[in-house]
């Protein structure tokens, strides 16, 4: 491997690819060890990884101090990896709301807790300024969408316009930042967004904006148990997430967390049950967006 | 400095271009040593700072890198974040480790340590680790450390140095080529400008160098040219200049010497030749002593030769007078010499001596004939002095005798007819003792023997007295004499008073003589211009002088015509003299005049004016020095009698006051007086009736008459005869006049010591003149003394060894024996003898300064010039005859001039 010492480098590439292949071998040992002695807490990857770290290991590592079980934090680098992972039931506890996807719903993922903050809603936006006012006015026109995996900013309101007949030519931004830079920008005409995500946007950007269409609205994400964890581990978890906010030290985690990727309150999660999120599993059953991650 | 030949170090034998090669390759190395010392060192200093740098940045990007992977969990990644930055040059090991154990390392090769070790030991660097601990959201993920090697530092600071010792090698190599190359070439001239310096050493002044080499090298041998030039040219003008200096020297009149700084003999010109009888040839290297014996006219001792001072010192000596140079052959020249320093610059060390002498046979000649010429001359002075002593002698003697015996005739009952005759003959001899007094002044004056004396005087006192003095002749001719003193005039200055007196006394004398009606006047004011110059005038209503007589009347026997010589007399000298003895002060004498109507001479006078008192005048201190008397004083006014106590607190009289007649008479009755001052007007008694008691008293206790002065206050002649008829010998007026007081007591003193002290003195009298001898014994003989008369000294000296005389009176000019020497002798015999000093009054006929002090220096008392009368010397008896501690003022003269 060295530029100096060429002479060395066969025996040392040969090290080095054992020790990767000795790596991958031993990974599922370690995680299954660790299974033992630890909860994997899975995320839904919508931000950078170190991001995710930096929000959820602090309350995280309260949780675990309260339940006195460690909770580990587990993401991947894409939805979809996350999303495998989750079918896969690799976590032991999941932040998402792809478990009432059809093909997530067979391992079983039960909610315990979703955010106290409120229901969100997916829409059609457009610049004020611009020409279009409703969403038939998409028709033909390019509009943004953060990416195949946002579920109120893709799957919701392109299920509206494939049920409004509405043919538009979908572009991606990666997630909700860039694509509502695209729509400031004029890249595309109209975008589907969050509603919170959007508003807080727009708020910050001081950009005036208009609603052509919007959805229902549906609970944020949920944090799910694996049916294999046990019920009364499960019950703990559920409290000591739920009172975080009356307690506060558990308060100044969530404020300190939630200015890591600017949340606004309320911050914390609350009990909540599986019949919360029930409007999630009707619409992937009758859905007429087929690529959604 | 290394004389030639002397063994001498390595460095001086090293020829200039090793020495400058030697100089500039140390510079050199050490210039480079320190170059590459330095740099070395800032090397290991950026090679340590380097790695810390690649340390603090590795600890900084790559756990950063690393973070979404730890997140994440995927370790295959992390290895190949880590193998992939092991690959940098500096970094060795990576080790990341978790907290349950997990280890992912990636190392790389060391770099091959191309340095020596021990330039990695002076840098001092070694493996270099440090790690940092991964936290993400307050979770610690693991630790991650590395550890970085320096050998690809010090392989890069050591190819840096090995790079600069060759750059520095390269340039001492090129430096040590191209100085010797450049030395080699471009000092081969030199070879031509050592061969070029030596032909000049030779003599060889012709020899040039062709310009070649480097400009500098044709500067040096076009100045080396230029140099020879100039030797050459030099050597001429010096070889002109030395035959110019030999035929120089040899032109001198005088005689010249050269030594050099030993005193040997370089050189002699042909004068010195001559004189000192050697050639140059055969003098050179000779002692300079050698050949110029000296020695001493007069006293024919060796003289030595101040060469060796000259030499010594450094200073130029000239020889004393009277030195003879004795030649080769021992003749004898006299001749003035000076002894000079050679040396080229001010302080520079003496090179020789240089010696020039004259000849001085023909000076010695005609200095010799001048020298007695001078003796000549002064004998001339000598007896042209002696004839005016003569003269003034032999004058004054028969002139003594003239007035003093007609005067004494005017003491003797004559008829009036004779009495006119002698009077006549009596003023004619006053006249033409003037005459003779003028003729000798202006002998003096012409002689220059006249000297001024220079003493505290008030001019204010002189001009009252001048005019005090003349005011009964201007009276005699019924004129007016006034005196005009200006407020301004200083109370005392310094000058001749006496010769200011006899030209005022002169110039007065002569307005009275010319003047028949009006006034004369005396003025004294300062020149207008200058407040140091007193400006006297004599102002008359005369008969004036023309214009032109004006410039004759101050020539030498000379008046305004020969008229007035007839008519009026005189020798024409006064105004002649007067002129030279106020020019003598500084002064100048001038008349304005117009016939008919009067004259007016002014003189100048600078003086310098003083700010002391004056000292008392000598008139005055003759009174004050009058015989101690005892007075009584009678007045009822006590302001009178303190104002009579202050007059005579300089005197030394005892004074006894009363405040009437009446006690005046008691106390009159009681004691002794000398003499009494009666007011005339007191309560009780009155001056009159007191003086008539007083009389009375005297009467009839067979006393003496005392001395009565009678104080009025009226009308001074109205209180005359009442006086006389009281008693009184004399009247003062009132307000009492201090002069006149002490005039008037003074007079009582003479009276009453003459008086009192009737019993005779025994006096001797050496005098060779007989006529004098006569007329000495006429004033003695009222009242009578004792009279001894010698005709010389040695008869005085004789007389006085055989017995005492109260009083001495000597001639100084007698034959055998003078009067000086029988002085001297007397003196000197009364001091073996353990006597008392008699009393010497010496008379002399010489009336030329001087004479006075000589006859003082002798031993005499009293000085008086002939020719002397009566009173003078009776004056003269009374104050040597006073016991010594009864004169104030010993040594008065009574110069009757």
């Amino acid at each position: 491997m060295s530029r100096t010492n060429p002479g060395h480098e066969p025996s040392l590439s040969s090290l080095l690819w054992g020790l990767t292949i000795l790596g991958f071998l031993l990974l599922p040992c370690r995680v299954a060890h660790a299974a033992s002695h630890e909860l994997s807490f899975g995320v839904l990857s919508q931000r950078s990884a170190v991001l995710t770290a930096e929000y959820w290991n602090p309350i995280l590592e309260h949780v675990s101090r309260q339940v006195g079980i460690p909770l580990n934090l587990q993401t991947a680098r894409t939805a979809p990896e996350t999303n495998q992972a989750i079918e896969r039931g690799a976590y032991d506890l999941v932040y998402s709301n792809t478990i009432f996807q059809p093909r997530m719903l067979k391992e079983g993922y039960q909610v315990i807790l979703k955010p106290r903050s409120n229901a969100i809603r997916g829409q059609l936006v457009a610049l004020e300024e611009s020409d279009i006012r409703a969403a038939k006015d998409l028709a033909n026109q390019t509009v943004g969408f953060p990416s195949r995996g946002a579920f109120v900013g893709y799957a919701v309101p392109m299920d509206h316009l494939l049920r409004a007949t509405i043919p538009v030519q979908p572009v991606f931004g990666g997630n909700q930042e860039g694509i509502m830079g695209q729509l400031k920008a004029r890249k595309v005409v109209a975008a589907g967004v969050n509603d919170e995500v959007m508003r807080l946007f727009a708020q910050r950007e001081n950009l005036r904006y208009r609603v052509l269409w919007e959805s229902e609205p549906f609970e944020n994400l949920p944090i799910a148990a694996h049916p294999r964890v046990k019920p009364d581990l499960v019950a703990a978890i559920r409290q000591a997430f739920a009172t975080m906010p009356e307690d506060p030290e558990g308060m100044k985690i969530l404020e300190t967390a939630a200015q890591v990727i600017k949340q606004s309150p309320p911050l914390g999660f609350r009990p909540s049950r599986q019949a919360d999120y029930q409007n999630y599993i009707g619409f992937y059953q009758t859905t007429l967006v087929q690529d959604y991650e | 400095m290394t004389a030639p030949g002397a063994e001498r170090g390595l460095w001086d034998r090293l020829p200039f271009v090793a020495r400058l090669l030697i100089t500039a390759m140390l510079a050199l190395v050490f210039g480079g040593s320190l170059m590459i010392y330095t740099s070395a060192q800032r090397d290991a200093t950026d090679a340590r700072d380097d790695l810390r740098l690649t340390m603090t940045t590795a600890l900084q990007t790559l756990p950063a890198a690393m973070t979404e992977t730890l997140v994440i969990g995927d370790f295959s990644v992390l290895e190949q974040t880590l193998t992939r930055y092991v690959t940098h040059p500096d970094v060795i090991r990576l080790r990341y480790m978790d907290h349950v154990g997990a280890n992912v390392e990636a190392s790389g090769p060391e770099q091959i340590l191309l340095a020596p070790v021990w330039f990695k030991s002076w840098m001092e660097l070694e493996n270099f680790s440090d790690h940092h601990d991964i936290v993400v959201g307050g979770r610690k993920y693991g630790r991650l450390e590395i550890v970085l090697n320096p050998n690809a530092a010090i392989n890069r600071s050591w190819q840096r140095l090995t790079d600069h010792l060759a750059i520095v090698a390269l340039a001492i190599l090129l430096d040590f080529l191209g100085i010797w190359l450049i030395l080699r070439t471009g000092l081969r001239p030199l070879d031509a400008l050592e061969a070029g310096a030596n032909a000049l050493a030779r003599g060889q002044l012709e020899q040039r160098i062709e310009p070649r080499g480097s400009p500098e090298m044709r500067r040096v041998i076009l100045g080396f040219n230029a140099m020879a030039d100039a030797l050459q040219l030099a050597r001429d003008e010096i070889m002109g200049e030395k035959e110019l200096l030999q035929v120089t020297l040899a032109s001198i009149g005088d005689g010249v010497v050269t030594t050099d700084a030993k005193g040997l003999v370089k050189f002699l010109n042909p004068e010195a030749t001559r004189l000192t009888g050697w050639t140059t040839e055969d003098a050179q290297g000779a002692p300079l002593v050698k050949i110029m014996r000296l020695i001493n006219e007069i006293s024919r001792q060796e003289i030595t030769n101040p060469v060796g001072m000259v030499l010594l010192d450094g200073k130029t000596r000239g020889l004393a007078n009277h030195t003879i140079l004795v030649a080769r052959d021992g003749q004898e020249f006299p001749i003035a010499d000076s002894a000079a320093p050679i040396r080229p610059g001010g302080d520079t060390k003496v090179l020789g001596v240089v010696m020039v002498f004259r000849d001085q046979t023909k000076e010695r000649q005609q200095w010799n004939a001048l020298l007695d010429a001078n003796q000549r001359a002064e004998e001339a002075s000598r007896a042209k002095s002696d004839f005016l002593a003569t003269m003034s002698h032999e004058i004054r003697t028969p002139m003594n005798v003239v007035l003093g015996m007609s005067e004494m005739l005017l003491e003797t009952e004559l008829t009036s007819q004779q009495q006119h005759f002698v009077q006549t003959m009596h003023n004619s001899g006053k006249a033409l003792l003037g005459v003779i007094n003028d003729v000798l002044d202006f002998s003096r004056i012409e002689a220059g023997r006249l000297t001024l004396d220079t003493a505290p005087f008030s001019p204010r006192r002189v001009i009252e007295e001048c005019a005090r003095l003349m005011r009964v002749a201007a009276r005699e001719k019924g004129l007016e004499l006034g005196e005009n003193i200006l407020d301004d005039i200083p109370e005392g200055v310094l000058g001749d008073e006496g010769r200011v007196r006899q030209v005022l006394l002169n110039l007065l004398g002569n307005a009275i003589k010319f003047t028949h009606l009006g006034r004369v006047d005396l003025h004294l004011s300062l020149l207008a211009e200058k407040n140091d110059t007193l400006l006297f005038a004599v102002q008359d209503s005369g008969i004036g002088i023309s214009s032109e007589q004006q410039t004759l009347i101050f020539e030498e026997f000379t008046q305004a015509d020969v008229g007035i010589t007839r008519r009026y007399g005189g020798t024409g000298l006064g105004l002649a003299i007067s002129r030279r003895l106020v020019e003598m002060m500084g002064g100048h004498l001038w008349v304005e005049s117009q016939m008919g109507g009067g004259s007016t001479f002014f003189f100048s006078l600078p003086v310098k004016i003083i700010h002391a008192p004056l000292p008392k005048r000598e008139e005055e201190e003759a009174l004050l020095a009058t015989t101690p008397l005892k007075i009584l004083l009678a007045d009822d006014q006590e302001v009178n009698r303190r104002i009579f106590e202050g007059f005579l607190k300089h005197a030394p009289h005892q004074l006894v006051t009363v405040n009437n007649g009446l006690e005046a008479l008691e106390r009159f009755q009681q004691e002794l007086f000398d003499v009494v001052v009666m007011d005339v007007q007191m309560p009780l008694m009155d001056g009159y009736t007191a003086t008539r008691r007083i009389r009375q008293w005297e009467r009839e206790n067979q006393r003496p008459p005392t001395r009565i002065i009678s104080l009025t206050a009226h009308d001074r002649n109205d209180a005359l005869n009442p006086s006389r008829e009281a008693g009184c010998d004399a009247v003062l007026g009132k307000p009492i006049n201090r002069r006149a007081l002490l005039a008037a007591l003074a007079k009582t003193g003479i009276q009453g010591r003459i008086k009192n002290d009737a019993h005779p003195l025994t006096v001797l009298l050496a005098e060779d003149i007989r006529e004098n001898q006569v007329l000495i014994e006429a004033y003695l003989a009222q009242p009578p003394h004792r009279l001894v008369i010698v005709n010389d000294g040695q008869e005085a000296l004789e007389q006085v060894m055989a017995g005492h005389f109260d009083v001495i009176i000597m001639d100084v000019q007698m034959p055998r024996m003078d009067g000086y020497t029988a002085i001297r002798r007397i003196r000197q015999w009364e001091m073996e003898k353990g006597l008392e000093r008699m009393p010497i009054i010496t008379l002399s006929a010489h009336a030329i300064s001087g004479e006075e002090a000589r006859c003082r220096e002798a031993g005499g008392d009293i000085y008086l010039s002939k020719p002397i009368g009566k009173k003078t010397l009776l004056a003269a008896i009374r104050q040597v005859t006073c016991k010594p501690d009864q004169i104030p003022f010993p040594g008065i003269s009574f110069d009757n001039r």
